[in-house]
């Protein structure tokens, strides 16, 4: 759902928090990326909220604060003019009448070549743990994969 | 929902101040960070009492607390003075839903046309809620077009194939026109971006020749044709002994010189489509009678002039 509202509505623009391991689980023991939290695990995410919308837990938090989120952003840039009032009413009415399954959860592959320099590295006091992770505040179409994982 | 605390404020800022609200205190971090101010945190705390959560308002299941009903004062805020069912009927119409939000009718006149090529409802319905690409074609009202495609592959190692449905579309809802099978294997998806796409390739190879408004074609997408005197799209459909087309148009409107779009038009050879079928080993019905060509199909519609 995110990924359609930022590609339908918002310039197809993407601000992305990323991790240079999939499923710190599968790494050795010494691996770079070998003790990322779960919090911050994109495999760990994606179970968690794959599990709420199997589980159709209309309730879960994860998704309620999704749909805040985006509601609450269309608010904000209908307010200073990146999109227009009508866009912002459309968004928060599919938000809020979306089906859960809508909200499944979808990796991005990101291609590094094609974003290099643009990666920031996050403030190791926003870390979950010890591992590296990074922001993309602006990646686009045609860097990036969508990925949905058959657990 | 109302939130009380914001009842002070002025109506047109209070969804700006909730969004900030919303924003500053989510734990996800693709939202970018930002602080709260002190009257912000005012009013998060009344919002955090609101919702009736003792302790830390920023565990899981108080969050979950605390966010629910930000979502819902905030939803109501913004769709206050709109009216929901008719600005998703329009969104529907311009193809800005998403696949799930639209309402499928399967027609009994589709099923009769297509149970013979074992397509059932639920092919249909499967097709658009696992769509893996949606495309939307036409503004003008019944003249609409959405196609969906699903890659369909077997447990039982069957020859895997795109399916595409395609609908008319009406506001929010998608009444079922075609199904078909295009199998990777047999047609050469090689140029295949979007739905139409696949289609075109299909006809390629099982297509027949259709007329429209004097042009003769198997496909076409966006092609202007001359407008008849009434104003009408006319599509006929060639006798063919043997067999049956299956036809479909779709067209624009109707320009100040004379001229109409077609935004998509092809025809199907039946039993080209059943011959290609059963190489790809689907079991077919009979057919519903025999197909001896001698009724020409004309239909005909009348395609909406330029800002009527």
């Amino acid at each position: 759902m995110k990924h359609r509202i930022q590609r339908d509505f918002f310039g197809d623009e993407h601000y992305v928090w990323c991790s240079e391991v999939l499923d710190c689980s599968k790494l050795n023991k010494y691996a770079r990326g070998a003790a990322m939290p779960a919090s911050s695990d994109p495999y760990q995410i994606y179970k968690d909220l794959d599990r709420i919308i199997r589980s159709n837990d209309r309730h879960g938090a994860k998704i309620v604060e999704q749909r805040k989120n985006l509601t609450a952003l269309a608010v904000e840039k209908a307010s200073v003019g990146l999109i227009s009032e009508d866009d912002r009413d459309l968004i928060a009415a599919i938000v809020a009448k979306a089906e859960l399954v809508e909200f499944a959860p979808r990796l991005f592959l990101i291609s590094t070549p094609m974003i290099a320099g643009r990666a920031k590295l996050v403030d190791p006091s926003l870390w979950a743990g010890t591992e590296r992770e990074w922001i993309l505040p602006d990646l686009r179409p045609g860097e990036f994969d969508i990925v949905e994982l058959g657990l | 929902m109302t939130v009380e605390i914001l009842e002070k404020y002025p109506p047109k800022e209070r969804a700006g101040i909730l969004a900030s609200i919303a924003l500053a205190t989510s734990p996800n971090p693709a939202v970018e960070r930002r602080e709260l101010s002190a009257d912000q945190l005012a009013i998060l705390a009344a919002i955090v009492q609101q919702a009736g959560v003792a302790g830390d308002p920023f565990s899981g299941e108080a969050r979950a607390k605390v966010d629910a009903l930000i979502m819902k004062a905030l939803t109501e805020l913004v769709l206050a003075d709109v009216n929901v069912d008719a600005l998703l009927k329009a969104a529907g119409s311009a193809g800005q839903l998403p696949p799930r939000m639209y309402e499928v009718v399967v027609p009994q006149p589709f099923l009769s046309l297509f149970a013979q090529f074992n397509v059932r409802e639920s092919d249909v319905q499967s097709t658009v809620l696992n769509a893996e690409d949606v495309q939307h074609l036409g503004s003008e009202p019944d003249q609409c077009v959405s196609l969906f495609s699903r890659l369909v592959v077997s447990k039982e190692g069957r020859d895997p194939f795109w399916a595409v449905a395609q609908f008319v579309r009406g506001g929010n809802i998608l009444h079922a026109q075609h199904f078909w099978r295009v199998y990777p294997s047999e047609i050469d998806l090689s140029k295949a971006q979007k739905p139409a796409d696949l289609i075109e390739a299909l006809v390629k190879t099982v297509g027949q020749e259709i007329t429209v408004n004097d042009r003769r074609l198997r496909y076409a997408r966006d092609m202007p044709v001359p407008a008849t005197n009434a104003g009408t799209i006319e599509l006929v459909v060639p006798t063919t002994p043997g067999d049956e087309t299956i036809a479909t148009v779709s067209a624009g409107v109707v320009r100040p010189d004379g001229t109409s779009e077609i935004i998509l038009a092809y025809g199907v050879s039946n039993i080209r489509y059943r011959e290609y079928l059963k190489r790809h080993n689907v079991s077919l019905a009979p057919l519903r009678q025999p197909l001896n060509g001698v009724q020409q199909k004309l239909i005909i519609m009348r395609a909406p002039r330029a800002g009527s």
